[in-house]
């Protein structure tokens, strides 16, 4: 069962514009490396667990709940609040607001503090029929309670959460939210919410609005059009707001890692969030000539499998994705004989007639374009190519959680 | 990478000319871009805040701009020619009519890239 690509599960080894995965076929251990580009500056959790700036062209190894690490590959995004730490740039209804007062997640002095039952606001234009993401990183002291609203022309947005509990006292107008333990007793809260005005709307954070001693601290402010938050981007003046672009990664490896006629495509991983019907996984050429296609399939949370031989052959789909776990998929494909595993399961097969008129040439991981899906913030812990199509028992194996 | 910064009278002539940069259709026929330029709709940006009371009500609203404006990062180098002379990278054709010459980072930056020093 020995593959002919494998990246990650726990072996990274990047470089500027470069993630180097291996193949130890034959046992002849070679490095096949993977061309990344990123052309701004983001943000990752470090292996220390403190989130950390990475340059422009620097793959992101994420270690957030993972001790291994895992290649984070996200869609472009824009922090649209001009000040994401400054909280003295925010208007300030009735609270005392005290800066630098605590060890924040990025691991140093400059986490801010809100004592009292008024409230901070950013005042943003917001676009009707958007989904936006208003997170914030924040750590209980004494407050009971943080409260997340959008004042609005029409009906306001509202989430509440019991700081201790962590569980919802109250919402209003919004449709899902998350909350991520940090550690060191931080957590990054989410609200989403599908606007319904073209206005300019005030965002509010509030801590206990029924105790005017209540104390919590705030770290990192971010607000981004789509259902789920993405990796954090600071911000420090800039009215339009701050911008990371997408991740891409992609490689032409040797002849005879990509199998041509049969194979398995292997990818364990996290979907961190859907916002499309289908997104990029693991893809081949961009066209339906001859190529493949591991596709996310957000609208039923299923995987959805192809080959291409000038139309679409051997498409399975299957298995029950819940956004934040990890999965193990693997995509048999080999004309008459084509099979779907997800964590273990065989949950499709097709015996379609497969007939590839040229080579597949190109690997490409969470693609950008829009060629088979589109581009989701995805956590690929380990990716493998085998050319030859493995037994289903293999493939039960292989896919095991 | 060189960072430039654009404005159009309405969003409609905006995407005319990210379109003119490339895009192709998958067999469902949606559109994807062939380039890989970074292009951020930045809209109606606002020209004066608004103001607010003490309750957080606004009392004058924000004034926006007139025109549409993109930031975009564009996947392009100065180069050398044959003699070693420099060659500035140059705005996409039709671009560079529309482009904004700011002696600051403007209201939206790339991440971790300077405008200033790599303005094209």
């Amino acid at each position: 069962m020995a593959n002919t690509l494998k990246l990650g599960n726990g072996k990274w080894a990047t470089g500027k514009d470069t993630l180097m995965s291996f193949s130890d076929t034959n046992n002849n251990f070679k490095p096949l490396p993977f061309d990344f580009s990123r052309a701004s500056s983001a943000t990752v959790v470090n292996q220390s667990g403190l989130i950390e700036t990475v340059g422009s062209g620097e793959p992101r190894i994420d270690f957030k709940d993972n001790t291994k690490g895992a290649l984070l590959l996200e869609p472009q995004r824009t922090n649209s609040f001009p000040y994401s730490e400054d909280f003295t740039q925010w208007t300030n209804s009735g609270l005392t607001l005290n800066s630098n007062q605590t060890i924040s997640p990025d691991g140093t002095n400059n986490a801010s503090e809100i004592i009292g039952t008024g409230y901070l606001q950013e005042v943003i234009s917001l676009t009707t029929s958007n989904d936006y993401v208003f997170s914030l990183f924040w750590k209980k002291n004494t407050s009971n309670k943080i409260k997340f609203l959008v004042s609005s022309t029409g009906n306001d947005e509202a989430l509440e959460i019991d700081t201790n509990t962590l569980s919802v006292l109250s919402q209003v107008g919004i449709d899902n939210y998350s909350i991520d333990n940090y550690g060191n007793g931080w957590y990054r809260m989410s609200m989403i919410w599908n606007e319904n005005n073209t206005e300019v709307s005030g965002i509010r954070v509030f801590a206990d609005t029924t105790d005017a001693l209540s104390s919590l601290y705030i770290y990192g402010a971010q607000l981004e059009v789509g259902s789920y938050a993405t990796s954090y981007i600071p911000t420090s003046g800039q009215s339009g707001g701050v911008t990371r672009v997408a991740d891409a990664c992609s490689q032409t490896p040797p002849d005879g890692v990509i199998g041509q006629t049969e194979g398995v495509i292997y990818w364990e991983g996290i979907i961190n969030g859907i916002d499309v019907n289908f997104s990029n996984i693991v893809t081949g050429e961009k066209n339906t000539t001859t190529s493949f296609a591991v596709l996310h399939k957000g609208s039923s949370s299923q995987f959805q499998c192809s080959v291409f031989d000038g139309s679409e052959k051997g498409r399975c789909i299957g298995g029950s994705v819940s956004v934040g776990e990890t999965c193990k998929i693997a995509y048999a494909y080999k004309s008459g004989n084509f099979a779907l595993y997800v964590n273990g399961v065989s949950v499709a097969t097709s015996t379609d007639t497969w007939t590839p008129p040229s080579t597949i040439d190109d690997i490409y991981i969470g693609d950008t374009t829009s060629y088979f899906g589109n581009k989701e913030s995805n956590t690929h812990k380990e990716v493998k190519l085998y050319n030859t199509r493995l037994s289903n028992a293999e493939l039960q194996a292989l896919t095991t959680i | 990478m060189k960072v430039g910064k654009y404005f159009f009278k309405d969003l409609a002539t905006a995407e005319a000319k990210i379109k003119a940069l490339g895009v192709s259709e998958d067999e469902d026929g949606n559109e994807y871009p062939t380039h890989s330029h970074s292009i951020v709709k930045l809209g109606h940006i606002v020209l004066e805040q608004p103001e607010f009371d003490e309750d957080g009500e606004i009392t004058k609203e924000a004034v926006l701009s007139e025109n549409y404006h993109l930031d975009v990062l564009w996947n392009l180098s100065d180069s050398t020619d044959e003699d070693g002379e420099l060659i500035k990278a140059d705005h996409p054709h039709g671009w560079k009519s529309a482009s904004v010459d700011l002696d600051s980072n403007g209201v939206h930056s790339f991440f971790g890239i300077d405008y200033l020093a790599n303005k094209i």
